[in-house]
């Protein structure tokens, strides 16, 4: 049993590529993280409700094709309206594009209409490294019961163009329905597109 | 043990390689199947046709190769064929240099099972237009590509690596009124014409299970 826990723990250590990221099919990596209030949120506390988590930084063009559109409101208030939490995280570096305060977050998410249950600042990028969150967007799907169920791109049209947005897949919003519905996720993963996430250089 | 030794070592390759996804693919006690990881080189093969003519993967090597599992007598496949969805995604496909090679693994006196005569009728009959209709009743191929259901699509690209495998489209336990269908592996084509990586690269397959030999 001993050389069997061996065994696992070699290569879950090779299994962690940089920083450890989620895998798809295995529970997400628990994190803690301060909302525009400076209140800690924890992954932790929506047990029991689907989660999805969204990679934020506002200035970058990708996202605000999607903001600019409405369309990332509109997920997240479809999202909203069957009872799933949704997590946006900004892990821009001070400094970096796309990094805010608090005051500056409850500012843009006012202006945006941006209506997540929850705007995380993340400046560390701990919880990105976590993940390995790679671009803006990069979206996430945790499952009631805590699984990573789905990783990768919001929708199957990797442009900066807002008239894109009619006629893609937006995967994310397939695999809300898909679960809702009692169904596996049938695109669990697709390649994540947009501006690379702004961590620190450190 | 072994059997989750294997899952393990295949979770640590995606780990080394990032990038690189496997399927996700649901248990099947009774089959032993390889889980091919895609971004890696499909599997060579040879199988006979619906002419009795050998068919090599290899040949192909430069083109981009679909594989399609078939059973004509499996409802999935049959929603495929009888509203010309499927012909059309392979006339699509050989308007772009694509080759479409169609595999049947059942099993002699399994669902779907058909000799080469009756595979040229099925064929006639449906105006199915694959490159070529191939014959593993002995399950060999379907083995190797961990094929699960027909249907059960795989895209190798010019180079001969798996860049797709899952299903045809993402109408699984959906009617989908009004929200487009989207065809992965017609999908997966079109980005690799223009030169793109395959955004959704695997798949959940659904459909009949192939009907291997016990």
């Amino acid at each position: 049993m001993k050389q069997m826990l061996v065994a696992f723990t070699a290569l879950a250590v090779i299994a962690a590529p940089a920083y450890g990221a989620a895998v798809v099919g295995k529970p997400a990596p628990l994190f803690k993280a301060a909302d525009v209030n400076g209140k800690a949120v924890s992954l932790a506390d929506f047990r029991g409700k689907t989660v999805v988590i969204e990679w934020n930084n506002p200035e970058c063009p990708f996202v605000k094709k999607h903001y600019g559109s409405g369309n990332m409101q509109k997920a997240q208030a479809a999202a909203a309206k069957d009872g799933v939490v949704w997590l946006t995280i900004n892990s821009g570096a001070p400094g970096k594009q796309g990094y805010m305060s608090g005051t500056e977050a409850k500012a843009h998410l006012a202006q945006s209409g941006a209506r997540p249950t929850h705007y995380l600042l993340d400046p560390g990028g701990v919880v990105g490294k976590a993940y390995d969150a790679k671009t803006t967007p990069h979206m996430y799907i945790v499952n009631k019961a805590g699984t990573l169920v789905y990783a990768g791109g919001i929708d199957d049209k990797p442009t900066p163009r807002p008239a894109d947005i009619n006629g893609a897949r937006n995967h994310v919003l397939a695999a809300l329905s898909e679960i809702k519905a009692g169904n596996a996720v049938s695109v669990a993963t697709s390649r994540p597109y947009g501006c690379s996430v702004k961590y620190s250089d450190s | 043990m072994k059997k989750v030794l294997v899952g393990l070592a295949a979770l640590a390759a995606i780990g080394a390689v990032g990038g690189f996804y496997t399927m996700n693919y649901f248990e099947d006690p009774d089959i032993q199947l390889v889980d091919l990881v895609v971004g890696r080189p499909a599997p060579a093969f040879t199988l006979p046709d619906a002419n009795g003519k050998p068919v090599h993967l290899a040949d192909f090597k430069g083109k981009t190769v679909v594989l399609e599992w078939n059973n004509p007598g499996c409802p999935f496949v049959k929603k495929q064929y009888d509203s010309g969805a499927m012909q059309k995604a392979q006339a699509a496909a050989a308007g772009q240099g694509v080759v479409w090679l169609t595999v049947n693994s059942s099993a002699p006196g399994k669902q779907g099972d058909m000799d080469a005569e009756e595979a040229r009728e099925f064929l006639a009959d449906k105006g199915a237009r694959p490159a070529a209709y191939l014959l593993d009743p002995q399950g060999q191929v379907g083995r190797t590509y961990g094929a699960r259901t027909t249907p059960h699509m795989f895209v190798i690209n010019r180079a001969g690596s798996l860049v797709y495998a899952g299903a045809i489209d993402d109408t699984e336990g959906s009617d989908k009124q009004g929200v487009p269908v989207r065809n992965h592996v017609l999908a997966a084509l079109s980005e690799l014409k223009a030169g793109q990586p395959v955004s959704v690269a695997t798949s959940r397959p659904f459909g009949c299970s192939v009907k291997y030999d016990a």
